[in-house]
């Protein structure tokens, strides 16, 4: 018969793919396969807390530990930063193979506390209870917060497309 | 504009949508290395490792759920061959174990009959969500240099309590730290194996770094004699015949 996996193995094979798709929402190729290396040893060296439903937990390791790159990187390059904060435009420029410019402009206009919350309820797909684990909220506040920011954004995108009628 | 309007604009701009899931074997791989110190080891390390011995090596499994019946008790290890992992310095930082509970004993594992429980420290510990955290400790008997092996038979091996495939994680003195990604028979994450006599040979296995193994426990005890060894068709075959599907 086939070996069975056992359980860390299992588990984490099972979250390597949403880790990837939430990094790859939130940060360069190079990037996000470091930090999965990193969520996974995080994941491995914590497994005794790892809940049954370990998704939302996963994110939060994945969380902390693309901060912490992005901290490290910050602090390595921090003059390139300050130049790059100098020369940073206003506005939100979208990449050019942003498929909907517009949604990523408005989603520029919340605060990112907020875009990350509407973030994890479309492309994560998480309740506000599992976002409140991914963010260390209440689920309570998690769904007010997140309420208010939706209909921000759906506002802002209401906004953009009065201002592109004739 | 509804909520599933948005989040269906939302999904349309999803920048993981074109990801494509990665291949079994990377994602093996990638799980395999979270056990590493090292985040991002290398599949090999060219390093080549001291090759363990024989007599009285102890195999301690130091987490995941483990059922072995006693062993014989001249088999059996000593209280100071026990290996408690989580007190082996390089170790606790390896396996990722807390302190409160890796790999220190907390019961003692249902004894075959004749077999002194004293001299079995299978331990067991629950974690917080259910899953269970056991240590073995495992002997092996003297290698005889006279005794010939047969091939490997899968009548044999099917009295293992475990078989396992496994790769080599490090190696910090007389200890192997093996990392288990499957198992026929028996559970474990990690697996420990110390060489206690400071001979150069286990069973013929040599660990190296990155490497994939089969390994086969029986009454506490490694099993040798080709049973136990590198990740090969051959050797894989005997073991899946050993365990067909239950």
């Amino acid at each position: 018969m086939e070996p069975r996996q056992t359980g860390f193995d299992a588990v984490a094979q099972a979250l390597i793919d949403p880790l990837r798709r939430y990094l790859a929402r939130r940060t360069d190729a190079a990037t996000a396969d470091d930090v999965l290396s990193e969520t996974l040893l995080v994941a491995w060296r914590r497994r005794d807390d790892m809940p049954a439903e370990p998704l939302a937990w996963a994110y939060a390791v994945a969380r902390n530990c693309l901060a912490n790159a992005e901290r490290s990187r910050r602090r390595q390059d921090r003059l390139l930063v300050r130049i790059w904060q100098l020369a940073r435009p206003p506005e939100h420029v979208p990449a050019r193979d942003d498929p909907d410019p517009g949604l990523a402009m408005a989603l520029a206009r919340l605060s990112s506390a907020d875009a990350e919350l509407v973030r994890l309820w479309a492309w994560e797909e998480l309740a506000p209870a599992e976002i409140a684990q991914v963010v260390g909220m209440s689920a309570n506040a998690v769904s007010i917060r997140l309420h208010r920011a939706r209909r921000k954004l759906k506002s802002l995108l209401d906004e953009q497309a009065e201002g592109e009628r004739p | 504009m509804t909520d599933d309007d948005l989040r269906d604009r939302m999904r349309r701009a999803d920048p993981a949508a074109s990801l494509r899931p990665l291949p079994d074997e990377e994602v093996r791989r990638l799980v395999a290395g979270a056990a590493l110190d090292a985040p991002a080891a290398p599949r090999f390390s060219s390093r080549r490792l001291p090759v363990l011995v024989g007599a009285a090596a102890a195999v301690a499994v130091v987490a995941g759920v483990l059922v072995l019946s006693g062993g014989d008790s001249e088999q059996a290890p000593r209280p100071d061959v026990a290996l408690p992992t989580s007190a082996q310095p390089g170790l606790e930082n390896g396996s990722g174990l807390p302190d409160t509970s890796g790999g220190r004993p907390a019961t003692s594992a249902p004894p075959s009959p004749g077999t002194s429980t004293s001299q079995v420290p299978t331990t067991t510990a629950t974690s917080s969500e259910g899953r269970k955290t056991t240590v073995a400790v495992l002997t092996e008997g003297p290698a005889d240099p006279n005794v010939r092996c047969r091939q490997p038979e899968a009548a044999v091996l099917a009295e293992a309590q475990m078989a396992f495939e496994a790769t080599v994680l490090k190696v910090e003195g007389d200890v192997v730290t093996l990392r288990v990604h499957r198992a026929w028979t028996g559970e474990a994450d990690v697996v420990e194996v110390r060489n206690a006599t400071g001979s150069p040979v286990l069973l013929g296995f040599e660990p190296e770094i990155g490497r994939r193994y089969l390994v086969a426990a029986k009454d506490l005890k490694v099993m040798g004699c080709g049973y136990s060894g590198l990740d090969e068709p051959a050797l894989r075959a005997v073991y899946d015949e050993a365990f067909p599907q239950r």
